[in-house]
Protein backbone atom coordinates (compact mmCIF):
# COMPACT_ATOMS: atom_id res chain seq x y z
CA UNK A 1 0.00 0.00 0.00
CA UNK A 2 1.78 3.42 -0.91
CA UNK A 3 0.73 6.76 0.49
CA UNK A 4 -0.24 7.73 -2.58
CA UNK A 5 -3.08 5.20 -2.71
CA UNK A 6 -4.12 6.02 0.78
CA UNK A 7 -4.49 10.06 -0.17
CA UNK A 8 -6.34 8.98 -3.09
CA UNK A 9 -8.86 6.87 -1.65
CA UNK A 10 -9.51 8.83 1.51
CA UNK A 11 -10.17 11.95 -1.66
CA UNK A 12 -13.09 9.65 -2.89
CA UNK A 13 -14.17 8.97 0.33
CA UNK A 14 -14.51 12.64 0.83
CA UNK A 15 -16.05 13.37 -1.97
CA UNK A 16 -18.55 10.41 -0.93
CA UNK A 17 -19.19 11.00 2.33
CA UNK A 18 -17.86 14.31 3.66
CA UNK A 19 -15.06 15.34 5.54
CA UNK A 20 -16.87 14.87 8.62
CA UNK A 21 -17.32 11.11 9.11
CA UNK A 22 -13.44 10.17 7.07
CA UNK A 23 -11.87 8.03 9.81
CA UNK A 24 -9.08 5.53 9.59
CA UNK A 25 -10.87 2.16 10.53
CA UNK A 26 -13.23 3.43 7.76
CA UNK A 27 -10.26 4.23 5.42
CA UNK A 28 -9.20 0.55 5.55
CA UNK A 29 -12.37 -0.64 4.79
CA UNK A 30 -11.81 1.07 1.86
CA UNK A 31 -8.74 -0.07 1.27
CA UNK A 32 -8.71 -3.49 2.16
CA UNK A 33 -6.46 -3.24 4.52
CA UNK A 34 -5.93 -3.01 8.13
CA UNK A 35 -5.23 0.69 9.82
CA UNK A 36 -1.56 0.13 10.51
CA UNK A 37 -0.44 0.40 7.11
CA UNK A 38 -2.24 3.81 7.11
CA UNK A 39 -0.36 4.64 10.27
CA UNK A 40 2.61 3.72 8.30
CA UNK A 41 2.43 6.74 6.77
CA UNK A 42 0.20 9.10 9.03
CA UNK A 43 0.38 9.43 12.63
CA UNK A 44 -3.46 10.67 13.00
CA UNK A 45 -6.52 11.51 11.02
CA UNK A 46 -5.45 15.21 11.87
CA UNK A 47 -2.14 14.61 9.49
CA UNK A 48 -3.71 13.00 6.94
CA UNK A 49 -6.43 15.60 6.27
CA UNK A 50 -4.01 18.53 6.55
CA UNK A 51 -2.07 16.39 3.95
CA UNK A 52 -4.99 16.25 1.98
CA UNK A 53 -5.71 20.63 2.19
CA UNK A 54 -2.25 21.04 1.49
CA UNK A 55 -2.90 19.03 -1.80
CA UNK A 56 -6.15 19.96 -2.86
CA UNK A 57 -4.91 23.91 -2.13
CA UNK A 58 -2.26 23.63 -3.96
CA UNK A 59 -3.93 22.35 -6.90
CA UNK A 60 -7.69 24.16 -6.58
CA UNK A 61 -4.92 27.75 -6.64
CA UNK A 62 -2.95 26.19 -9.79
CA UNK A 63 -6.05 25.53 -11.66
CA UNK A 64 -7.80 29.30 -11.05
CA UNK A 65 -6.63 31.46 -13.51
CA UNK A 66 -4.50 34.37 -13.01
CA UNK A 67 -6.22 37.75 -12.16
CA UNK A 68 -5.81 40.34 -15.44
CA UNK A 69 -5.16 43.49 -16.21
CA UNK A 70 -9.05 44.18 -16.67
CA UNK A 71 -11.45 46.86 -15.09
CA UNK A 72 -11.21 46.15 -11.13
CA UNK A 73 -14.91 44.81 -10.88
CA UNK A 74 -14.88 43.04 -14.19
CA UNK A 75 -11.49 41.01 -12.77
CA UNK A 76 -13.33 40.90 -9.28
CA UNK A 77 -16.43 39.16 -10.42
CA UNK A 78 -14.53 36.61 -13.24
CA UNK A 79 -12.34 35.70 -10.29
CA UNK A 80 -15.38 34.92 -7.99
CA UNK A 81 -17.19 33.18 -10.70
CA UNK A 82 -13.76 30.97 -11.11
CA UNK A 83 -13.85 30.31 -8.01
CA UNK A 84 -17.55 29.15 -7.40
CA UNK A 85 -16.87 26.82 -10.85
CA UNK A 86 -13.72 24.99 -9.50
CA UNK A 87 -15.57 24.41 -6.01
CA UNK A 88 -18.15 22.74 -8.02
CA UNK A 89 -16.42 21.36 -10.66
CA UNK A 90 -15.11 18.90 -7.54
CA UNK A 91 -16.76 17.68 -4.71
CA UNK A 92 -13.48 17.21 -2.52
CA UNK A 93 -12.75 21.20 -3.09
CA UNK A 94 -16.32 22.14 -1.67
CA UNK A 95 -15.61 20.08 0.99
CA UNK A 96 -12.18 21.03 1.84
CA UNK A 97 -12.55 24.82 1.00
CA UNK A 98 -16.08 25.95 2.66
CA UNK A 99 -16.76 22.99 5.76
CA UNK A 100 -13.15 23.94 6.62
CA UNK A 101 -12.56 27.42 6.01
CA UNK A 102 -10.22 27.65 9.22
CA UNK A 103 -8.00 24.91 8.34
CA UNK A 104 -7.01 26.28 4.96
CA UNK A 105 -5.61 29.40 6.39
CA UNK A 106 -3.77 27.81 9.26
CA UNK A 107 -0.14 28.76 9.31
CA UNK A 108 2.34 26.13 8.60
CA UNK A 109 0.33 25.69 5.30
CA UNK A 110 0.18 29.21 4.29
CA UNK A 111 1.70 28.52 0.95
CA UNK A 112 3.25 31.65 -0.66
CA UNK A 113 1.23 31.06 -3.98
CA UNK A 114 -1.82 31.22 -1.30
CA UNK A 115 -0.63 34.73 -0.02
CA UNK A 116 0.09 35.69 -3.47
CA UNK A 117 -3.07 34.90 -4.66
CA UNK A 118 -4.93 37.10 -1.77
CA UNK A 119 -2.10 39.71 -2.72
CA UNK A 120 -3.08 40.07 -6.56
CA UNK A 121 -6.89 40.27 -5.45
CA UNK A 122 -6.08 42.89 -2.91
CA UNK A 123 -4.41 44.88 -5.35
CA UNK A 124 -7.59 44.45 -7.84
CA UNK A 125 -9.25 46.57 -5.12
CA UNK A 126 -6.51 48.99 -4.86
CA UNK A 127 -6.32 49.76 -8.19
CA UNK A 128 -9.81 50.48 -8.41
CA UNK A 129 -9.49 52.80 -5.63
CA UNK A 130 -9.54 51.75 -2.02
CA UNK A 131 -6.94 51.71 0.72
CA UNK A 132 -5.35 48.32 1.40
CA UNK A 133 -7.61 48.14 4.22
CA UNK A 134 -10.62 48.76 2.51
CA UNK A 135 -9.53 46.37 0.30
CA UNK A 136 -9.23 43.76 2.56
CA UNK A 137 -12.69 44.01 4.25
CA UNK A 138 -14.07 44.53 0.28
CA UNK A 139 -12.20 40.90 -0.46
CA UNK A 140 -13.29 39.50 3.13
CA UNK A 141 -16.45 40.05 2.27
CA UNK A 142 -16.67 38.61 -1.41
CA UNK A 143 -15.06 35.69 0.04
CA UNK A 144 -17.21 35.09 2.96
CA UNK A 145 -20.17 35.54 0.36
CA UNK A 146 -18.50 32.55 -2.35
CA UNK A 147 -18.23 30.47 0.13
CA UNK A 148 -21.85 30.74 2.20
CA UNK A 149 -23.36 30.64 -1.23
CA UNK A 150 -21.40 27.39 -2.24
CA UNK A 151 -22.12 25.83 1.09
CA UNK A 152 -26.06 26.48 0.62
CA UNK A 153 -26.38 25.33 -3.10
CA UNK A 154 -24.54 22.24 -1.87
CA UNK A 155 -26.37 21.53 1.08
CA UNK A 156 -29.62 21.83 -0.23
CA UNK A 157 -28.51 19.77 -3.65
CA UNK A 158 -28.72 16.89 -1.85
CA UNK A 159 -32.44 17.19 -2.04
CA UNK A 160 -33.14 17.44 -5.24
CA UNK A 161 -36.48 15.48 -5.33
CA UNK A 162 -39.71 16.24 -7.15
CA UNK A 163 -42.25 15.00 -5.04
CA UNK A 164 -40.92 17.98 -2.61
CA UNK A 165 -41.32 20.07 -5.50
CA UNK A 166 -44.56 18.80 -5.96
CA UNK A 167 -45.77 19.13 -2.51
CA UNK A 168 -44.61 22.71 -2.28
CA UNK A 169 -46.24 23.87 -5.20
CA UNK A 170 -49.37 22.44 -3.19
CA UNK A 171 -48.89 24.00 -0.14
CA UNK A 172 -48.21 27.41 -1.88
CA UNK A 173 -51.26 27.13 -3.44
CA UNK A 174 -53.07 26.59 -0.40
CA UNK A 175 -51.75 30.02 1.53
CA UNK A 176 -51.97 31.84 -2.45
CA UNK A 177 -55.16 33.59 -1.44
CA UNK A 178 -53.88 35.68 1.27
CA UNK A 179 -50.86 36.09 -0.01
CA UNK A 180 -50.92 37.26 -3.46
CA UNK A 181 -47.36 38.74 -4.21
CA UNK A 182 -45.55 35.16 -3.29
CA UNK A 183 -47.73 33.38 -5.04
CA UNK A 184 -47.15 35.50 -8.35
CA UNK A 185 -43.55 34.68 -8.11
CA UNK A 186 -43.06 31.93 -10.03
CA UNK A 187 -41.46 28.93 -8.40
CA UNK A 188 -40.01 30.80 -5.63
CA UNK A 189 -39.34 28.19 -3.39
CA UNK A 190 -37.77 25.91 -6.52
CA UNK A 191 -35.51 28.30 -6.82
CA UNK A 192 -34.36 29.25 -3.49
CA UNK A 193 -33.50 25.83 -3.22
CA UNK A 194 -31.98 25.56 -6.89
CA UNK A 195 -29.68 28.90 -6.38
CA UNK A 196 -27.20 28.98 -9.73
CA UNK A 197 -24.95 30.52 -11.37
CA UNK A 198 -27.27 33.28 -12.22
CA UNK A 199 -28.75 34.00 -8.63
CA UNK A 200 -25.10 34.00 -7.44
CA UNK A 201 -23.71 36.42 -10.12
CA UNK A 202 -26.87 38.87 -9.60
CA UNK A 203 -25.09 38.45 -6.03
CA UNK A 204 -21.57 39.43 -6.53
CA UNK A 205 -22.69 42.47 -9.08
CA UNK A 206 -24.60 43.37 -5.93
CA UNK A 207 -21.49 43.71 -4.01
CA UNK A 208 -20.08 45.38 -6.58
CA UNK A 209 -22.51 47.63 -6.96
CA UNK A 210 -23.00 48.76 -3.39
CA UNK A 211 -19.30 48.74 -2.65
CA UNK A 212 -19.38 51.64 -5.09
CA UNK A 213 -21.67 53.35 -3.45
CA UNK A 214 -19.54 52.98 -0.38
CA UNK A 215 -16.70 54.12 -1.49
CA UNK A 216 -16.73 57.54 -3.60
CA UNK A 217 -13.26 56.66 -4.58
CA UNK A 218 -14.64 53.67 -6.96
CA UNK A 219 -16.43 53.62 -10.28
CA UNK A 220 -17.46 50.66 -12.39
CA UNK A 221 -14.99 50.70 -14.74
CA UNK A 222 -16.53 47.87 -16.90
CA UNK A 223 -19.44 50.44 -17.63
CA UNK A 224 -21.63 48.53 -14.75
CA UNK A 225 -23.98 46.26 -16.12
CA UNK A 226 -21.85 44.91 -18.52
CA UNK A 227 -20.41 42.89 -16.12
CA UNK A 228 -23.70 40.81 -15.52
CA UNK A 229 -22.66 38.72 -18.47
CA UNK A 230 -19.10 38.20 -17.69
CA UNK A 231 -18.41 34.35 -17.03
CA UNK A 232 -14.81 34.96 -17.90
CA UNK A 233 -13.41 31.43 -16.93
CA UNK A 234 -15.24 27.92 -17.95
CA UNK B 1 -24.95 1.78 37.39
CA UNK B 2 -25.97 5.29 37.92
CA UNK B 3 -28.68 5.83 40.64
CA UNK B 4 -30.58 7.38 37.20
CA UNK B 5 -30.42 4.22 35.02
CA UNK B 6 -30.83 1.95 38.31
CA UNK B 7 -34.28 4.28 39.19
CA UNK B 8 -35.48 3.56 35.00
CA UNK B 9 -34.46 0.12 35.66
CA UNK B 10 -37.16 -0.32 38.11
CA UNK B 11 -39.58 1.56 36.47
CA UNK B 12 -41.95 -0.30 33.97
CA UNK B 13 -41.28 0.40 30.26
CA UNK B 14 -44.01 2.68 29.02
CA UNK B 15 -45.95 1.10 26.04
CA UNK B 16 -45.52 1.53 22.84
CA UNK B 17 -48.65 3.49 21.96
CA UNK B 18 -47.98 6.19 24.47
CA UNK B 19 -44.81 7.56 22.62
CA UNK B 20 -45.55 10.16 19.96
CA UNK B 21 -43.14 11.85 17.52
CA UNK B 22 -43.63 15.12 18.83
CA UNK B 23 -42.52 13.72 22.48
CA UNK B 24 -39.44 12.27 20.72
CA UNK B 25 -38.48 15.23 19.01
CA UNK B 26 -38.75 17.14 22.31
CA UNK B 27 -36.55 14.65 23.38
CA UNK B 28 -33.96 14.48 20.98
CA UNK B 29 -33.60 18.25 21.15
CA UNK B 30 -33.10 18.44 24.92
CA UNK B 31 -30.11 15.88 24.14
CA UNK B 32 -28.47 18.15 21.37
CA UNK B 33 -28.69 21.01 23.74
CA UNK B 34 -27.23 19.71 26.32
CA UNK B 35 -24.63 17.52 24.09
CA UNK B 36 -24.56 18.32 20.55
CA UNK B 37 -25.90 16.71 17.50
CA UNK B 38 -22.84 14.25 17.50
CA UNK B 39 -23.68 12.64 21.04
CA UNK B 40 -27.38 12.28 19.46
CA UNK B 41 -28.13 8.26 18.90
CA UNK B 42 -30.96 6.31 19.34
CA UNK B 43 -30.34 4.45 22.18
CA UNK B 44 -29.83 7.16 24.53
CA UNK B 45 -32.87 8.99 23.11
CA UNK B 46 -34.63 6.01 24.23
CA UNK B 47 -33.10 5.74 27.26
CA UNK B 48 -34.40 9.36 28.15
CA UNK B 49 -38.23 8.56 27.01
CA UNK B 50 -38.07 5.43 28.96
CA UNK B 51 -38.52 3.42 25.98
CA UNK B 52 -37.34 0.66 24.35
CA UNK B 53 -34.80 1.70 21.03
CA UNK B 54 -37.16 -0.10 18.59
CA UNK B 55 -40.45 2.12 19.76
CA UNK B 56 -38.60 4.61 18.79
CA UNK B 57 -37.15 3.36 15.50
CA UNK B 58 -41.04 2.41 15.08
CA UNK B 59 -41.81 6.23 14.32
CA UNK B 60 -38.18 7.34 12.49
CA UNK B 61 -36.54 4.65 10.91
CA UNK B 62 -33.35 6.08 11.00
CA UNK B 63 -31.30 8.75 13.45
CA UNK B 64 -30.94 10.79 9.38
CA UNK B 65 -34.69 10.56 9.74
CA UNK B 66 -35.08 11.99 12.82
CA UNK B 67 -32.91 14.80 12.21
CA UNK B 68 -35.03 16.20 9.32
CA UNK B 69 -38.06 16.50 11.98
CA UNK B 70 -35.95 18.05 14.20
CA UNK B 71 -34.46 20.24 11.87
CA UNK B 72 -38.13 20.88 10.54
CA UNK B 73 -39.18 21.74 14.47
CA UNK B 74 -36.39 23.71 14.79
CA UNK B 75 -36.72 25.86 11.94
CA UNK B 76 -40.59 25.90 12.19
CA UNK B 77 -39.85 27.71 16.18
CA UNK B 78 -36.92 30.03 14.47
CA UNK B 79 -39.38 31.63 12.01
CA UNK B 80 -42.03 32.15 14.09
CA UNK B 81 -40.04 33.61 17.10
CA UNK B 82 -38.59 36.42 14.66
CA UNK B 83 -39.11 40.10 14.84
CA UNK B 84 -41.84 40.87 12.33
CA UNK B 85 -40.76 42.99 8.99
CA UNK B 86 -41.07 46.48 9.37
CA UNK B 87 -41.91 49.03 7.51
CA UNK B 88 -39.77 51.63 6.66
CA UNK B 89 -37.89 51.70 3.52
CA UNK B 90 -37.09 48.08 1.37
CA UNK B 91 -33.68 48.56 1.61
CA UNK B 92 -33.18 49.09 5.18
CA UNK B 93 -35.62 46.29 6.35
CA UNK B 94 -34.88 43.49 3.68
CA UNK B 95 -31.31 44.04 5.27
CA UNK B 96 -32.92 44.03 8.67
CA UNK B 97 -35.02 41.06 8.10
CA UNK B 98 -31.85 39.08 6.65
CA UNK B 99 -30.17 40.07 9.86
CA UNK B 100 -32.45 39.09 12.18
CA UNK B 101 -32.72 35.67 10.46
CA UNK B 102 -28.72 35.26 10.89
CA UNK B 103 -29.10 35.95 14.42
CA UNK B 104 -31.99 33.41 14.82
CA UNK B 105 -29.62 30.62 13.57
CA UNK B 106 -26.96 31.19 15.59
CA UNK B 107 -28.57 31.59 18.82
CA UNK B 108 -31.12 28.77 18.02
CA UNK B 109 -30.29 25.05 17.17
CA UNK B 110 -30.53 25.36 13.14
CA UNK B 111 -27.64 26.28 12.03
CA UNK B 112 -25.67 23.25 14.21
CA UNK B 113 -28.44 20.91 12.94
CA UNK B 114 -27.69 22.21 9.51
CA UNK B 115 -24.02 21.47 9.66
CA UNK B 116 -25.05 17.98 10.97
CA UNK B 117 -27.49 17.30 8.34
CA UNK B 118 -27.37 20.00 5.28
CA UNK B 119 -30.96 18.77 3.95
CA UNK B 120 -31.89 20.84 6.69
CA UNK B 121 -31.30 23.89 4.91
CA UNK B 122 -33.98 23.13 2.44
CA UNK B 123 -37.75 24.36 3.21
CA UNK B 124 -39.73 21.80 3.22
CA UNK B 125 -43.56 21.85 1.66
CA UNK B 126 -45.20 21.29 5.79
CA UNK B 127 -42.88 24.35 6.56
CA UNK B 128 -44.40 26.19 3.76
CA UNK B 129 -46.93 27.86 5.88
CA UNK B 130 -45.17 29.50 8.55
CA UNK B 131 -42.11 30.82 5.88
CA UNK B 132 -44.71 31.60 3.49
CA UNK B 133 -46.10 35.27 5.55
CA UNK B 134 -42.87 36.18 6.36
CA UNK B 135 -41.78 36.39 2.69
CA UNK B 136 -45.14 37.99 1.83
CA UNK B 137 -44.00 40.78 4.88
CA UNK B 138 -40.37 41.19 3.03
CA UNK B 139 -41.74 41.37 -0.52
CA UNK B 140 -44.70 43.91 0.29
CA UNK B 141 -41.63 45.84 0.92
CA UNK B 142 -41.37 46.45 -2.59
CA UNK B 143 -44.83 47.43 -2.99
CA UNK B 144 -44.70 51.34 -5.20
CA UNK B 145 -41.29 51.03 -5.55
CA UNK B 146 -39.00 50.66 -8.59
CA UNK B 147 -38.15 47.45 -7.58
CA UNK B 148 -40.07 44.73 -9.51
CA UNK B 149 -41.62 41.54 -7.92
CA UNK B 150 -39.26 39.24 -9.55
CA UNK B 151 -35.59 41.47 -8.76
CA UNK B 152 -36.91 41.82 -5.21
CA UNK B 153 -37.29 37.96 -5.40
CA UNK B 154 -34.27 37.11 -6.28
CA UNK B 155 -32.38 39.96 -3.43
CA UNK B 156 -34.46 37.67 -0.81
CA UNK B 157 -32.92 34.42 -2.02
CA UNK B 158 -29.70 35.61 -2.58
CA UNK B 159 -29.64 37.29 0.76
CA UNK B 160 -30.50 34.29 2.73
CA UNK B 161 -28.71 31.64 1.02
CA UNK B 162 -25.37 34.21 2.53
CA UNK B 163 -26.69 35.28 5.75
CA UNK B 164 -27.67 30.95 6.10
CA UNK B 165 -23.90 29.92 4.27
CA UNK B 166 -22.27 32.06 6.93
CA UNK B 167 -23.71 31.25 10.26
CA UNK B 168 -22.39 27.61 9.08
CA UNK B 169 -19.30 29.13 8.34
CA UNK B 170 -19.06 30.78 11.61
CA UNK B 171 -19.99 27.12 13.76
CA UNK B 172 -17.34 25.78 11.60
CA UNK B 173 -14.77 28.14 13.15
CA UNK B 174 -15.62 28.29 16.50
CA UNK B 175 -15.51 24.54 16.68
CA UNK B 176 -12.07 24.29 15.61
CA UNK B 177 -10.49 26.94 17.43
CA UNK B 178 -7.37 25.51 18.86
CA UNK B 179 -4.86 27.56 20.23
CA UNK B 180 -4.46 30.22 17.15
CA UNK B 181 -7.28 31.75 15.77
CA UNK B 182 -7.50 31.98 11.64
CA UNK B 183 -6.85 35.34 12.22
CA UNK B 184 -3.51 35.47 14.28
CA UNK B 185 -2.09 32.27 11.82
CA UNK B 186 -2.64 34.73 8.57
CA UNK B 187 -1.26 38.02 10.33
CA UNK B 188 1.60 36.22 11.40
CA UNK B 189 2.23 34.35 7.77
CA UNK B 190 1.65 37.94 6.95
CA UNK B 191 4.45 39.01 8.84
CA UNK B 192 7.43 37.12 7.26
CA UNK B 193 6.82 38.57 3.60
CA UNK B 194 9.08 41.29 1.57
CA UNK B 195 7.19 44.53 2.04
CA UNK B 196 8.07 44.64 -1.96
CA UNK B 197 6.92 41.28 -3.29
CA UNK B 198 3.24 41.95 -1.22
CA UNK B 199 3.56 46.02 -0.70
CA UNK B 200 -0.73 45.80 -0.59
CA UNK B 201 -0.31 42.57 2.12
CA UNK B 202 2.49 44.39 3.89
CA UNK B 203 0.37 47.98 3.88
CA UNK B 204 -2.54 46.57 5.85
CA UNK B 205 -3.49 47.20 9.39
CA UNK B 206 -4.86 44.15 10.69
CA UNK B 207 -4.60 41.24 7.86
CA UNK B 208 -6.37 38.75 9.83
CA UNK B 209 -9.36 40.53 9.14
CA UNK B 210 -8.36 38.66 5.58
CA UNK B 211 -10.09 35.72 7.12
CA UNK B 212 -12.29 36.87 9.74
CA UNK B 213 -15.94 35.90 10.11
CA UNK B 214 -17.47 38.88 12.03
CA UNK B 215 -21.01 39.42 12.49
CA UNK B 216 -20.25 42.75 11.28
CA UNK B 217 -18.96 41.97 7.93
CA UNK B 218 -21.74 39.96 6.58
CA UNK B 219 -24.17 42.68 7.89
CA UNK B 220 -21.92 45.08 5.80
CA UNK B 221 -22.22 42.79 2.61
CA UNK B 222 -26.03 42.67 2.78
CA UNK B 223 -26.27 45.83 3.96
CA UNK B 224 -23.98 46.81 0.25
CA UNK B 225 -26.36 44.10 -1.45
CA UNK B 226 -29.71 46.46 -0.87
CA UNK B 227 -27.62 49.89 -1.34
CA UNK B 228 -26.22 48.58 -4.72
CA UNK B 229 -29.46 47.00 -6.55
CA UNK B 230 -30.82 50.37 -5.48
CA UNK B 231 -28.18 52.26 -7.48
CA UNK B 232 -28.57 50.40 -9.90
CA UNK B 233 -31.90 51.36 -10.35
CA UNK B 234 -31.53 54.52 -10.12
CA UNK B 235 -28.38 54.73 -12.79
CA UNK B 236 -30.40 52.78 -14.90
CA UNK B 237 -33.58 55.03 -15.11
CA UNK B 238 -31.28 58.06 -15.91
CA UNK B 239 -30.59 58.88 -19.27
Amino acid sequence: LSREQILGVARQFIETEGLQGLSFPRLAEHLNSGTSSIYSYFRSKGELVATIIDDVTTEMYIRLPKIGNGPWDQEIVSHFVAMRDLLRSTPVYREVFTYRVETVFQGSRMAPFILQRVEDSLGVFVRGGLTPDEAVEALNMFTSYLMAYVLVEHGMEVEGDETIKQLSALAIREVAADLPMLAAIKDFFGEAQALGDELYEFGLNLLVSGLCVEHASLTRGSGGLAVRSGRAVK
Amino acid sequence: VSPRRQSAGNRRRRARGSLSKDEIIDAAIAIIERDGVDKLNMPELAKALDAGVMSVYWYFHSKDELLIAVVERVFQDMINGLEPVGSGPWHEEIVAAATEVHQAMRTTLYAQLCRAQPRGLVVRPSAIPVVAPRLEAELRLFQDTNVDLSQAARLIIVMAAYARGYSLMQLGADDERNGQTPEQAFAGAVRNLSPTKFPTLRAVSDPGAVVSLRDESLYRGLRLMAVGLKADLESARRP
